[in-house]
């Protein structure tokens, strides 16, 4: 009885922040679809937000910056977590200061001295700080999986004759799949929807991305809501795509065997 | 096949010294157990031999070759681990062939190896299966098998047995000493457990505090302990110990505590006036005024411990001395009762009170 009680009350609290976190979304797929289920705004803002040009620039600025900081943390993690080397506590404390500092702080100056080497209203003058902003999660990130992997299977590795590159190619980059899709997912989602910095560095419109691209729906003295909301969950689709996709990989029990019981 | 030593090999973490001056030198296709308790340095001198430590003083010899910087893959080595660190997303096979793979021999060799090992160990039907679809007595097999594949000059062992249940670790205890003598690979076993250690080394050292107490064949250090701590080490129930004053008088030497007294005629030697007296168990017997025993004492019983065919009966004189007697099973016994026992002259050690150092046998 007791038991019932506590789980209705469990059920409650979780419905009702579930329905405080889908309300929103609810709100702009309903005005997106404008009262039928008909796809006629998404069409239209689709030519009037040139949301295609978006598309594309997402899509290489994002695709770059998740294998690029996917490789790089990869392998600072790997340096972090499993070697001991003179000033490997300083490095590691370089990279925490990316994690917790603001990124708004230093975006003024980073314009100027992007725009002083010319990679202002270039992919690179997004692709760099992004990269550089998700490798120090993601060193942060995989330096923790690879404290968390047992000493003995490296120390096994070593004497089974591979090399640290070996090592970590064929025992410890398989274990941590899970954890490394985990972060490529999140870094997707951080590039992929990222605003002050493209609006920052990217004026040219032929290679701003989409979410910049919906600014256009938000003039100053009108708001085109219908099409906002769609392009919104245009902008939105693939993030919840990619998330549907490979959820079911995250965390998966890899180190399961590889120990006694 | 080679010979290892440590010459005077010193290992130290920060201030603290894991290893100190140690030699010893193991013969080819010897089986050497390195036995102690946590924090003894047996495991430290084991990583130092495989390479997974940096010697901070003196030499490791693997053969005719000094090895202190060669990295762990160029020692010709193997080893298993106590959580035996199995690759985890690998089958059975792949594991066993992931050395001989980074040495970069061709598949069909690979294959035929594996296959081999395998035979030889009864792990045929398991080498498509994942580590995680194995049983804990699979596992230990199967890390024995990826070290045994690669025909290394030496095998190293840290307690890989001790994640097994006591059944298996006994049969498996047998199995691993039958296979050393097959293979003749010199072999370096770690282990806590002196059963393990009496049971399966051709020499034992003893260690303690990152110093060798003392090596030599089980029998011998049972039955020579060099040290107290040697003494109260190795042995199941431990050797009783019991710091007693020493008195010459005459050619006999009086050995007493209050009023227990222990007289031994035609003694010569010089002995410090405090030492400590140490009797196995079986060599302390309930009195039947056998010519061979000394005594009687008497003492109560403070705690029994029946194990069917015998028992161990610890007892503890009115002067606060205490002796573990061996009985047969069938004696009824009961805690407090009152008991005379005799010690087994002879058989007794002699250890300096202040050193612990062995003195002689009486």
């Amino acid at each position: 009885m007791r038991l019932r009680f506590e789980q209705g009350v469990t059920y409650t609290v979780l419905l009702l922040f579930c329905a405080v976190a889908v309300a929103p979304l609810l709100g702009i797929l309903v005005v997106a679809l404008g009262g039928g289920a008909h796809f006629d705004n998404f069409v239209g803002a689709w030519n009037a937000g040139d949301l295609g040009t978006g598309l594309r620039n997402s899509v290489v600025i994002t695709t770059t910056v998740v294998v690029a900081s996917a490789v790089l943390s990869v392998l600072s993690g790997y340096a972090l977590g499993t070697m001991r080397f003179r000033g490997d506590t300083l490095i590691f404390a370089v990279f925490l200061i990316g994690v917790v500092m603001p990124f708004e702080a230093p975006i003024v100056p980073l314009y100027y001295d992007l725009r002083a080497f010319g990679l202002t209203d270039s992919y690179w003058g997004v692709i760099l700080p992004d990269t550089a902003l998700s490798v120090a999660f993601g060193t942060f990130w995989m330096r923790a999986f690879f404290l968390s992997t047992p000493v003995s299977l490296i120390e096994a590795a070593r004497i089974d004759g591979a090399s640290s590159r070996a090592t970590l190619q064929h025992i410890l980059l398989p274990l941590a799949r899970p954890h490394l899709l985990t972060l490529m997912v999140l870094v997707f989602m951080w590039t992929w929807n990222d605003f002050l910095l493209s609006l920052v560095m990217l004026s040219n419109p032929s290679i701003q991305t989409l979410p910049l691209k919906l600014a256009v729906f938000q003039g100053r003295y009108v708001t085109d809501v219908s099409s906002l909301a769609s392009g919104a969950v245009i902008v939105m689709l693939p993030v919840v795509l990619v998330y549907i996709i490979l959820q079911r990989h995250f965390m998966r029990g890899a180190l399961s065997g590889a120990l006694k019981l | 096949m080679a010979t290892v030593r440590w010459e005077s090999a010193s290992k130290w973490f920060g201030r603290t010294a894991a290893l100190r001056d140690f030699s010893l030198a193991v013969e080819d296709g010897e089986f050497l157990v390195l036995v102690g308790p946590s924090g003894s340095g047996k495991t430290t001198a084991l990583r130092l031999l495989a390479g997974l430590d940096s010697i901070s003083a003196g030499h490791v010899w693997i053969g005719d070759r000094i090895v202190d910087r060669l990295a762990p893959q160029e020692r010709k080595i193997a080893m298993v681990f106590q959580d035996y660190a199995l690759y985890p997303q690998m089958s059975v096979s792949q594991n066993m062939g992931f050395g001989l793979r980074m040495a970069n021999v061709p598949r069909q060799d690979i294959e035929r190896q594996v296959a081999a090992t395998a035979h030889t160990l009864g792990i045929g039907e398991l080498l498509e299966r994942k580590p995680r679809e194995l049983s804990g007595g699979q596992r230990q097999r199967v890390a024995l098998a990826r070290a045994l594949v690669r025909q290394p000059q030496v095998f190293l062992m840290d307690e890989p047995l001790s994640n097994l249940d006591a059944q298996l670790r006994a049969q498996t205890r047998g199995e691993i000493k039958r296979l050393q003598k097959d293979v003749r690979i010199t072999t370096v076993y770690v282990t806590h457990d002196q059963v393990e250690a009496m049971t399966m080394g051709d020499r034992v050292a003893v260690m303690r505090d990152g110093v060798l107490q003392q090596v030599g064949p089980p029998g011998t250090v049972y039955d020579q302990p060099a040290n107290v701590f040697v003494a109260s080490f190795i042995g199941s129930p431990a050797m009783s110990l019991n710091a007693l004053a020493a008195e010459r008088r005459g050619g006999s030497l009086t050995l007493r505590r209050d009023t227990f007294s222990l007289e031994l005629s035609s003694f010569s030697r010089d002995v410090p006036s405090t030492v400590t007296l140490g009797v196995r168990p079986e060599q302390a017997r309930l009195w039947d005024g056998a010519a061979n025993l000394v005594g009687p004492f008497g003492g109560t019983v403070e705690s029994i411990e029946e194990l069917g065919r015998e028992s161990f009966v610890s007892v503890v004189t009115p002067e606060g001395l205490r002796f573990v007697l061996l009985v047969d099973g069938s004696f009824s016994v009961a805690i407090d009762q009152r008991l005379s026992f005799g010690l087994r002259s002879g058989q007794l050690h002699l250890f300096d009170g202040e050193t612990g150092h062995a003195l002689v046998r009486i």
